[in-house]
């Protein structure tokens, strides 16, 4: 029964990835225009227009004279093999430019997930128990003021301070691949801060939407009464029960969080996958776009997959049965 | 129910933010003396006594584009919430109220549509789409609705085993009169206070969506104007006087209708809390 | 001075043979599946009947299924197997036309008032509905005449039919439910312990108000309680459920003045516990009956019959020992 439930549990990501890839296939055949247009992009489909073998040799590797369902065949094909089509922007291989990029976006985004997990935690935790004092109070008003900023504007704001006004960062970009670690150290420090702030404060509103919730309850009650001192209560009592909550309220929002990291790497020229889609935007490159796009759901999904994991094995309800 | 924010403080700043915004879609409607009409020739000049929130990269008065910026977005918050509201709340009425299949098929679809990241899917939507505000209304309605369609089937799915509704179907009402008319006006607050949170949301989501360069260019929002700041070198001139204020509309007009919407949600449930919990 | 007026009553309804049957189930059962696993069998091949004009007691500890069997003679809920018959029809294969009018004549009672009307809904209307519903009243004017004269009856003033449900106490809750059920001029009032969230002052004047109605426009009540002074006082006759089986029944006089099963003795006397003994024994008082015989172990007693209308299970009856 447990494996049973596991199981189907962890179909529905496949499905969902499944769906994904599914609409990204239907997405550019479908639109009103020319499929072309959408599968190559806007430069090669001007040169496949007025060159009639291009254009033969490049509708038979998508198959685009077959019926719909042959092209999914086809399309799935590419993807399994990793070949992601071609960037007529940059002139490369879509698969090139991601391998290349996405450690980028995860340089920045991981440690600030794990930064704000922490952190948001933490304070979440304080501010859901006994949450009328006034320091309290200001501290929440502060985390939702801080979650309708948007992050991007404030990686703005950041750098006309830090870097024009008062020069101690870099105005952007990434250093070379060969750089030593300090200099990117250099170059992450106001995104992973913006980021970090960002996700600390909804990650503490959550977390005291839950703490305030478990809080009254009887049995914590009962577990004061016991004489449990405040950080034995806080972990045992507190934390732990709302940990498999907790996980996967986080694991949605950290999607949210992936959206707000794409825009602050757009603010910072921070080449990851983010820049990458803003740059595809703007030249109309949408294979790119949509390779963008699916490598970041992908990455969006697994964190889900994996927290639903997580607060699988940690609810002792589910161990119970 | 006491919480950390008592109601009344919450919604009068919610409101008073709200207002502020309302105040200057209306300003932008009789613009006579509040800005300088025609460009200047002076791009990038500092805010004066003429421009008094300064001139951006071509000349124009930044707080003229600021009013009629304010309302494009307002306008597509306000459309986008009331997309994505019709629909998680058709879904989620019937998703709650049908049980059984319907809701199994319609939830775990809600539940998948939430893991989605959104804000990429609708850069790809609108990306295909094309640039126009019809577009960027409807890639948000038609994307934020699932948290409303979860709340909503929550609320309908309680509402559905509540003793009074089993009572109507034994005095011989139907199921469609019950929908409409028992189950809607008590789904009706949590339907209200996710509309202006969803309003916020649309707010912010259409900025992200023209700061990407996604927005309809005939209609500059306050997220366009921070594109063109990042795009056409005002950061780098330190021009701050041109995407400071949108930055801070943008926030405050957000965390109004969320103090607003939060307000609401706390009212609604400290009123309905012991309503259908047994049986 | 309440007893000397029901003797009354009671002598001018004893059953007949010639009284006609309005609701009857035949050998119902109810099995409630849960969610994770196994199921509980609420109610375990029952058989009554309800005549014109009687006041039939259901009266039982809490689980002993009385309510499962006030819902399934009120067409609430579906019986797992076994019948329920409306004036000869069953219940399943009533015509649009006949349900209607089943949901018309029969009337059900819950046990909580303040979950029994739409919270959002003003008292007036809720009472009016079932009007609307039934399109009894051709115009608002006859509508507003029939709800004043049914609230009047049951002592509530027009002010109060302008407030919504949380903004009246309890006993006034319970006249509205009262009221809204009248106003269809029903045949059958199915009451599931409709006095036991109230206190005992109020309690006493809406039995008094039900009563009295009852007496006026000759309906049949199915009295669902667990109060047994209570049934002593008011009922015609009685049946007394124990596990999901009527374990006997009989008049009020006869049941009251002569018990025959050990539990019901017992129940009388004060000295039970059951409810919680859920063995495997045949007989549900097995394991706390001071006659108990291997055979009540092993086998389920039937019904003996004593006179015409005198029922109990218990084999101590049909096999002295």
């Amino acid at each position: 029964m447990k494996t049973f439930l596991f199981f189907a549990k962890f179909s529905r990501y496949v499905v969902l990835v499944f769906s994904i890839l599914t609409v990204n296939f239907l997405l550019p055949r479908l639109m009103p225009g020319d499929p072309m247009l959408f599968i190559f992009g806007e430069e090669v489909y001007g040169a496949a227009i007025r060159n009639p073998d291009l254009f033969q040799s490049l509708s038979s590797k998508y198959g685009l004279d077959l019926p719909l369902n042959e092209q999914f065949l086809i399309y799935l094909g590419n993807l399994f093999r990793g070949d992601l089509g071609y960037s007529f922007s940059y002139g490369r291989q879509i698969s090139e430019i991601i391998i290349e990029r996405l450690p980028l976006t995860l340089m920045m985004t991981v440690p600030s997930t794990v930064l704000s997990l922490i952190i948001g935690a933490a304070l979440g935790l304080s501010l859901g128990w006994e949450p009328n004092s006034i320091p309290k109070r200001i501290t929440s008003a502060a985390c939702v003021i801080i979650h309708s900023i948007p992050t991007y504007w404030l990686a703005m704001l950041l750098l006309l301070v830090f870097s024009l006004w008062l020069g101690l960062t870099p105005i952007g970009g990434a250093p070379p691949a060969g750089a030593p670690p300090a200099e990117f150290v250099r170059h992450l420090g106001l995104p992973v801060l913006v980021l970090t702030l960002f996700n600390s404060a909804y990650v503490a509103i959550i977390m005291r939407g839950l703490t305030f919730e478990i809080s009254e309850e009887p049995f914590v009650t009962t577990a004061l009464s016991k004489g449990l001192s405040r950080f034995n209560f806080s972990t045992r009592h507190l934390l732990r029960p709302s940990l498999p909550s907790f996980l996967s309220l986080a694991a949605i929002e950290m999607g949210f969080a992936f959206s707000g990291a794409l825009l602050v790497e757009i603010a910072f020229s921070w080449p990851g996958m983010g820049y990458t889609m803003w740059q595809a935007v703007t030249e109309r490159d949408y294979p790119l776009l949509q390779a963008a796009f699916t490598m970041v759901a992908l990455i969006v999904i697994t964190a889900n997959a994996v927290a639903d994991v997580l607060s699988y094995a940690l609810d002792p309800r589910v161990r119970l049965s | 129910m006491k919480s950390v924010y008592s109601p009344t403080k919450l919604e009068t700043a919610g409101i008073t933010a709200v207002f502020a915004v309302i105040t200057m879609v209306a300003i932008s409607f009789f613009p006579e003396g509040w800005f300088a009409s025609t460009s200047s020739p002076m791009p990038y000049s500092p805010p004066s006594s003429t421009n008094l929130l300064g001139t951006n990269d071509i000349g124009d008065d930044v707080l003229r584009v600021l009013l009629m910026g304010s309302r494009v977005s307002l306008f597509i918050g306000f459309l986008g919430a009331i997309v994505s509201t019709v629909i998680g709340t058709l879904v989620g009425i019937f998703a709650g109220f049908m049980g059984g299949i319907v809701d199994e098929v319609l939830g775990s679809f809600t539940d998948l549509f939430l893991v989605v990241p959104a804000l990429p899917l609708m850069i790809v939507m609108a990306a295909y789409l094309g640039q126009s505000f019809l577009n960027v209304v409807l890639v948000i309605g038609l994307l934020w609705w699932p948290t409303t369609a979860r709340l909503v089937r929550a609320r309908a799915r309680q509402i559905r085993g509540s003793q009074f509704v089993e009572g109507l179907f034994g005095i011989g009402a139907g199921k469609l009169y019950v929908v409409i008319r028992h189950v809607l006006p008590n789904v009706w607050g949590v339907v209200l206070a996710r509309f202006v949170l969803a309003v916020s949301s649309s707010i912010l989501l259409e900025a992200g969506l023209s700061f990407i360069g996604l927005g309809d260019p005939q209609n500059p929002s306050w997220g366009m104007m921070l594109h063109f700041a990042m795009t056409r070198g005002a950061l780098l001139h330190g021009a701050w006087w041109t995407f400071v204020p949108p930055g801070i509309c943008i926030s405050l007009t957000s965390l109004g209708f969320i103090l607003l919407g939060m307000g609401m949600e706390s009212r609604y449930r400290s009123r309905t809390r012991s309503i259908g919990e047994i049986g | 001075m309440m007893r000397s007026d029901l003797s009354g009553h009671l002598t001018e309804v004893q059953p007949s043979p010639g009284r006609q049957t309005l609701i009857e189930c035949r050998e119902v059962k109810k099995r409630f599946r849960y969610a994770t696993k196994g199921s509980f069998l609420a109610v375990d091949g029952v058989s009554l009947s309800i005549k014109r004009g009687e006041l039939l007691a259901v009266i039982g500890e809490s689980g002993s299924g009385k309510t499962t069997l006030a819902k399934i003679m009120a067409g609430l809920i579906q019986p797992t197997s076994g019948r329920v018959f409306f004036e000869g029809k069953p219940i399943t294969s009533l015509d649009r036309r006949e349900r209607l009018n089943f949901s018309r004549k029969v009337q059900y009672i819950p046990q909580y008032p303040d979950l029994a009307l739409d919270p959002s809904w003003y008292i007036y209307d809720s009472i009016a509905e079932p009007l609307r519903i039934h399109r009894m009243s051709s115009s608002r004017e006859e509508e507003l005449k029939i709800v004043r004269s049914v609230s009047a009856r049951f002592g509530l003033s027009l002010d109060q039919l302008r407030r919504k449900p949380r903004d009246v106490s309890g006993g006034e809750l319970q006249r509205a439910v009262l009221a809204r059920s009248m106003a269809l001029n029903p045949e059958v009032l199915i009451a599931d312990e409709p006095t036991s969230m109230l206190d005992p002052s109020t309690q006493a004047r809406i039995v008094r108000l039900i009563l009295d109605a009852q007496r006026e426009l000759g309906f049949a009540v199915l009295f669902v309680t667990h109060d047994l002074q209570l049934a002593r006082v008011i009922s015609d006759s009685v049946c007394v459920m124990l596990g999901g089986k009527i374990i006997e029944f009989g008049s009020a006089q006869e049941i009251f003045s002569s018990p025959l099963h050990p539990y019901t003795s017992s129940l009388f006397s004060g000295s039970t516990f059951a409810g919680e003994t859920k063995d495997n024994a045949a007989c549900p008082f097995y394991s706390q009956c001071n006659l108990r015989a291997e055979i009540c172990c092993n086998s389920t007693p039937p019904e003996f019959n004593i006179g015409r209308f005198r029922g109990v299970r218990c084999w101590n009856l049909g096999q002295p020992h």
